[in-house]
């Protein structure tokens, strides 16, 4: 049941974030300031 | 609710998983940095993926492909092994929003005038409902829909074969091979590490005996089927029109007239684009909500359908403000997230292995100590 709600509160709570305009968890700007270094250490520059 | 696949199923659902958002995608992002030598990165890139597979396989072997989230727990423990699987559960559900995004993307660009969230809860109210009777009914839609989806494909290739010209993939390598290494590397992540999720489905295969051949022959079709839609692409449109266009395998049948009452062919290959694009959903979709299900000690993941559902449509429309930044964002990053990813679960794999954990499944393939399936082959309730 725990889980169950946790997973629940975590959707409502992010569905509202996005209808009202906040990011409330940015996972694209933080896997962007993890990876776009190592990607441009490879290729040399973004896409 | 049954989880039963047959060995022919798993097949089918590993090559519409590869062929899945990749086919309308792949020629323009390989192509625009291997230009005419796109092909060339596709076969790199199942080359890599196949390798990644093996890697995998080979360890996962080894655990008799018993659940994989029960894996994971046992061998690094309960809450090491939770967190990882709560890590593996949010890849997931990050793979079904990107794929919805994907979907309503492409629908949006044919029908302007219509909200991407139709489109969105379209899919995932028919996901849920397919998710609701269990893996064997997805495998069962899948082989029902397969013959269908190789017709039109093929059909429509064959149909632009007489516009293919061989001097549009000249000059062969032209600028060396770092342009071909790097379009390989925007699509490894795209489609092919992320069979990973596959390993959810493992379990429930009846005959596990053939499981690591059949899944290296699955990523095998869906990579040349890629190959061939990139070949195609660039025979007849040329690497200067592919790189620019959005969707390039859609613009290709866009041409197609075979008589006057036969005309608006591309309908073919978006008819099979779009049922690719459920069947990974579908997928991702099962992989998240039965590790959670694991987690709970349940026999039934129905209650996690609904709020992960919502979740995922979020997550699809939040997450990037335009179809630019989407696919600036995979084309970066998504190949090198999913590696680390995968990294992570084969070090767990190994680690186990080294310290004889995976004797524990040996006995017993299915899944151990979880209430979510506990007999292999799947419950009825």
């Amino acid at each position: 049941m725990l889980v169950l709600g946790g997973v629940w509160v975590a959707s409502l709570v992010y569905t509202g974030g996005y209808l009202f305009g906040y990011d409330l968890f940015p996972v694209t700007r933080w896997l962007r300031s993890l990876y776009e270094p190592l990607y441009k250490a490879l290729f040399g520059g973004a896409a | 609710m049954k989880h039963t696949l047959s060995e022919w199923q798993y097949f089918l659902m590993g090559v519409n998983f590869v062929v899945g958002s990749a086919l309308l995608k792949a020629p323009l992002m390989t192509a625009m940095f291997a230009k005419q030598d796109a092909w060339l990165s596709m076969m790199m890139t199942t080359a890599c993926g196949m390798f990644l597979l093996l890697c995998g396989l080979l360890l996962y072997r080894r655990y008799n492909y018993a659940f994989f989230f029960a894996v994971v727990e046992h061998v690094a423990g309960r809450w090491v092994g939770g967190a990882v699987n709560v890590f593996v559960i949010f890849l997931s559900l990050h793979t079904c929003a990107m794929v919805v995004r994907n979907f309503s993307n492409f629908l949006t660009v044919i029908m302007p005038e219509s909200s991407p969230w139709v489109f969105q809860w379209m899919i995932l109210l028919l996901s849920m409902y397919s998710l609701q009777y269990g893996a064997s009914n997805i495998g069962k839609v899948n082989e029902i829909l397969s013959p269908v989806m190789v017709a039109f494909f093929y059909g429509s290739l064959l149909l632009v074969a007489n516009k293919f010209s061989f001097e549009n993939l000249q000059p062969v390598l032209v600028n060396g091979w770092k342009p071909v290494v790097h379009g390989a590397y925007t699509t490894l992540g795209f489609s092919f590490i992320q069979l990973m999720l596959f390993s959810s489905l493992m379990t429930f295969v009846k005959n596990k005996q053939h499981l690591t051949r059949i899944s290296l022959l699955a990523q095998a079709t869906g990579g040349f089927s890629l190959a061939l839609a990139i070949v195609f692409s660039l025979g007849v449109q040329g690497a200067y029109a592919v790189e620019r266009e959005t969707y390039p395998v859609y613009t290709l049948m866009q041409d197609i007239t075979v008589i006057r009452m036969f005309e608006r062919v591309e309908a073919l290959i978006g008819f099979v684009w779009v049922l690719a694009i459920f069947i990974k959903v579908v997928i991702g979709y099962f992989a998240a909500v039965s590790g959670l299900a694991h987690m709970t000690r349940q026999d039934n993941y129905r209650p996690f359908l609904l709020p992960c559902g919502l979740l995922i449509w979020a997550m699809s429309n939040q997450l990037h403000p335009n179809i630019v930044d989407f696919t600036e964002f995979i084309m970066v990053n998504w190949s090198m997230y999913w590696l680390s990813g995968y990294m992570i679960l084969l070090g767990i794999l190994a680690w186990g292995i080294i310290r004889k954990k995976d004797r524990h499944f040996r006995d017993f393939p299915g899944n151990v100590s979880t209430g979510f399936v506990p007999e292999q082959g799947g419950v009825s309730r």
